[in-house]
């Protein structure tokens, strides 16, 4: 049997072997990579089902005290052996799912739901047992708390989160895992404009935070480097709040990676105790019919750009609200809807925030010159601390208001000086300039691109490029004799012009054309010219060699040139 | 066809006659300060013009006859029908900002980058606008002869402007293909339109629609309209607190 014979016996029997592998049976199998784990540490559930590559997982049902991360997978490997002469293949599905505790204590986490090859299967058989026990070495060199975090806020209310976490071991590495962390629920980060932070520390594997470093503080007669992680948040529904535990992770370095070695950490884990706020929803009693959405303890202070101003001119009344509060989200007094504005016209609002300030600038026209102060700009606040609501009010604004043109010294007074155009009395026949349609407009548009398009194709396939320096010589040769005619002062010049005209009409060299019998040059090529061309060209040569060749090299009428070149240009040379 | 021509020609001149005949009575009337009578027939000779700028000067002189009886936000719907047939008239721009700094509106123009791109855009009408693109498109014709016959780097850059020109020029008609085909509707009511669920009195009041306020019409029935609010509602509005701009 030769070489050729056995190849083709090898690959029928790999193309055979799907078949095989597909008779062969399913196992499933779902483990926990450990069952006994330190509060803080992470774990993995893995599935692996063998033999076919059709599964699909249902999520296991969630189970109190453990947080479970994102389903990674499926993977599918395929191997295909030859053994003995046979050809078998394994196809294995597998998924992976971490699992964090975030409590001691005995965890029991159900069989988990897989569809194989359409059937139901739950694996394993029974449930699977996991321990979580307290990392007391870990409790020991690291910590994580919350401090002064409210019991209660009302809806709008912003609260503080100040998280606290530090070690006494010096070299390793810090991870944070917050359940809470981006984005919680219920609740809006706000910005405060304070630093934000020295450190930016992984958060949930996934994110960064940045954090602060406090002065070192001693725990149990030890030095601790502390950090903090601060946030300011805002209520947006009434509920409760629910903050899990956080789980502080110091990995300290025994060995550092090298090039030929992985590095060696060994990991310290802390955890906070979990609360929860309740957040009430701001009373209807008492409250203002224009209350419009403040919550906090603000103060408010007003600036004008001018109190001296003309009668029509403007005044920019800045009014800024301070404080602890939901700055950014309540609605500005609307000054047109305020008792006391009636003599104000209001032009323009510019609306802006700045960490714990609210600034509106209004643009306000006095109307009347009997103005003589900016009445105060009320707004109802409700305060979380009193449970009531609150009118703060800016302080009134003397102004003075003069009028545009005293009456009495003769000026027109402004109010009178403005008033509309007249009518226009003339009928007008004029009829404009008449659509021509904008969808012949746009076919006209697409046909000059297709022309376009299609002409410059045939163009280049037919002649080559226009831009060619052949070509470009071509065009400029009747123009380039011209000029030449023009300075040259004997008969040798013209006819070395003469030749280097016809070298660039015909893409030659000027020196081919030099002494070139043009009768014996046409009747080589086959140009049909007239016998009259013909006979007019050669005499030109002709009369130029023998000018050229005498001693006195005398020109001759260079319009009998200039003649012969455009009707050669005529003919297509 | 002579006569059939010489028959329109005989029908249209007493048309022209009447109209030209209520213009010059609504001016008189005008002139004696009488705004009312004045408005009721220059509307008659509107409903008659046919001329885009006769249209535009009718609008105006409206306008102008609505600030005489005091309904000023009126006199600014006025205007912005006027500025449809001509966007570029001074008077128009002076008095339709006049107006609405007096009913308390926010200019028509704030001289701010937007608001100019938009003045330039409408500042052309429609046959304008056409035209200006025809023009542009026939430069670019002409730059796409002479790159395909020449070639060249400066053709080549000749085209590439000459495209750029049309696209830019063609931005006035793209504005009116987007705008003229809006039926839209200026809430007039001093103290602002209410705007329903369903075209009765009856029904729910889901928003207060602001005086000046223009809004998108989605459907008309007798004494109502419907009209499309900012958050994209639609709201039935009474008639009587609106006025369309398209006329």
């Amino acid at each position: 049997m030769n070489s050729r014979v056995l190849q083709g016996i090898f690959w029928a029997l790999a193309l055979v072997a799907p078949l095989n592998a597909a008779q062969q049976g399913v196992s499933v199998q779902v483990n926990l990579s450990r069952a006994l784990v330190k509060l803080g540490n992470e774990l993995h559930l893995q599935i692996h089902v063998d033999g076919t590559r059709d599964a699909r997982v249902d999520l296991p049902p969630p189970v109190e005290g453990l947080i479970y991360g994102p389903l990674a997978g499926p993977q599918i490997s395929q191997v295909q052996e030859f053994q003995g002469g046979r050809v078998t293949s394994r196809i294995s599905v597998e998924w992976a799912m971490s699992i964090r505790p975030t409590r001691v204590g005995e965890f029991e986490i159900p069989p988990i739901s897989l569809e194989v090859d359409g059937k139901m299967v739950r694996a394993p058989q029974q449930a699977m047992s996991l321990r979580v026990i307290q990392d007391l070495e870990g409790a020991t060199h690291c910590f994580i708390e919350s401090l002064d975090v409210p019991t209660r806020v009302f809806e709008g209310e912003p609260f503080d989160l100040d998280l606290r976490f530090g070690t006494d071991l010096t070299a390793g590495e810090v991870d944070l895992y917050l359940p809470w962390w981006p984005s919680h629920r219920g609740v809006l980060e706000i910005k405060t404009g304070n630093p934000r932070g020295t450190y930016r520390f992984p958060v949930n594997d996934r994110h960064e935070a940045s954090v602060t470093e406090l002065d070192a503080a001693p725990r149990n007669g030890v030095p601790f480097r502390v950090f903090q992680l601060a946030r300011r948040y805002i209520a947006t529904r009434p509920g409760t709040l629910k903050f899990d535990t956080a789980t502080f992770q110091f990995s300290e370095v025994i060995r550092r990676s090298t090039v030929f070695a992985q590095g060696r950490y060994k990991r310290y884990h802390a955890q906070s105790e979990p609360f929860q706020i309740e957040v009430l929803p701001v009373p209807e009693k008492g409250r203002p019919l224009d209350w419009t959405g403040a919550v906090g303890e603000l103060t408010t202070q007003r600036r004008v750009d001018r109190r001296d101003v003309d009668e029509g001119g403007t005044i920019s009344l800045t009014v800024s609200w301070f404080g602890r509060g939901n700055t950014e989200f309540f609605d500005a007094p609307d000054l047109k809807r305020l008792t006391g504005f009636e003599d104000f016209r209001v032009l323009g609002v510019e609306d802006s925030h700045f960490s714990d300030e609210r600034r509106v600038t209004y643009d306000l026209v006095p109307t009347s010159s009997k103005i003589t102060e900016i009445p105060p700009v009320p707004m109802w606040v409700f305060s979380p601390t009193s449970e009531t609501f609150v009118r703060v009010a800016t302080a009134p604004v003397a102004v003075r208001v003069r009028s545009v043109g005293d009456p009495e010294g003769g000026l027109p007074l402004a109010g009178d000086e403005l008033d509309l155009f007249d009518v226009h009395p003339d009928p007008t026949s004029e009829e404009g300039l008449a659509p021509l349609g904008a969808g012949r407009l746009g076919g006209a548009a697409v046909s000059i691109l297709g022309l376009w398009f299609l002409g410059r194709t045939l163009i280049r396939r037919h002649r080559g490029d226009p831009d060619a320096p052949r070509a470009r010589r071509r065009r400029a040769a009747l123009r380039q004799l011209r000029a030449a005619l023009r300075v040259s002062g004997s008969a040798s010049e013209q006819s070395f012009a003469l030749a280097r005209f016809m070298g660039d009409r015909m893409g030659e060299p000027a020196g081919a054309w030099l002494g070139r019998d043009v009768a014996e040059w046409s009747a080589l090529t086959g140009t049909e010219l007239e016998e009259g061309l013909l006979e007019n060209w050669s005499d030109i040569c002709a009369d130029l060699d023998a000018s050229a060749w005498s001693d006195a090299d005398q020109p001759i009428e260079s319009s009998r040139m200039v003649n012969l070149a455009q009707t050669l240009c005529a003919k297509g040379f | 066809m002579i006569l059939l021509l010489t028959l329109i020609g005989l029908c249209s001149f007493p048309l022209q006659e009447a109209s030209s005949s209520l213009d010059q009575s609504a001016l008189v009337a005008y002139r004696e300060g009488n705004p009312a009578a004045a408005s009721t027939l220059w509307i008659e000779a509107l409903e008659a013009a046919t001329s885009a700028q006769e249209r535009g000067r009718l609008c105006y002189n409206l306008g102008n006859a609505a600030y005489r009886r005091d309904e000023v936000v009126q006199a600014v719907a006025w205007y912005h029908a006027a500025l449809r047939y001509t966007p570029r008239d001074g008077d128009l721009w002076a008095n339709l900002e006049f107006c609405r700094a007096e009913a308390e509106l926010d200019p028509a123009d704030r001289g701010d980058l937007v608001h100019s791109v938009q003045r330039l855009l409408r500042s052309l009408t429609r046959g304008e606008s056409e035209w200006l693109w025809a023009c542009a498109l026939m430069l670019l014709a002409l730059a796409g002869v002479g790159e395909s016959l020449r070639g060249g780097a400066i053709w080549r850059r000749l085209f590439l402007g000459a495209f750029v020109v049309q696209l830019l020029c063609a931005s006035p008609l793209i504005w009116h293909l987007e705008h003229d085909g809006q039926n839209t509707w200026m809430i007039t009511a001093l103290e602002g339109g209410a705007g329903h669920s369903e075209p009765s009195e009856e029904a729910k009041q889901l928003a207060h629609l602001e005086a000046g306020l223009v809004l998108e019409e989605l459907d008309q029935l007798p004494d109502w309209v419907k009209l499309a609010d900012p958050q994209g509602r639609g709201l039935w509005v009474r008639t009587k607190d609106a006025f369309s701009l398209v006329r």
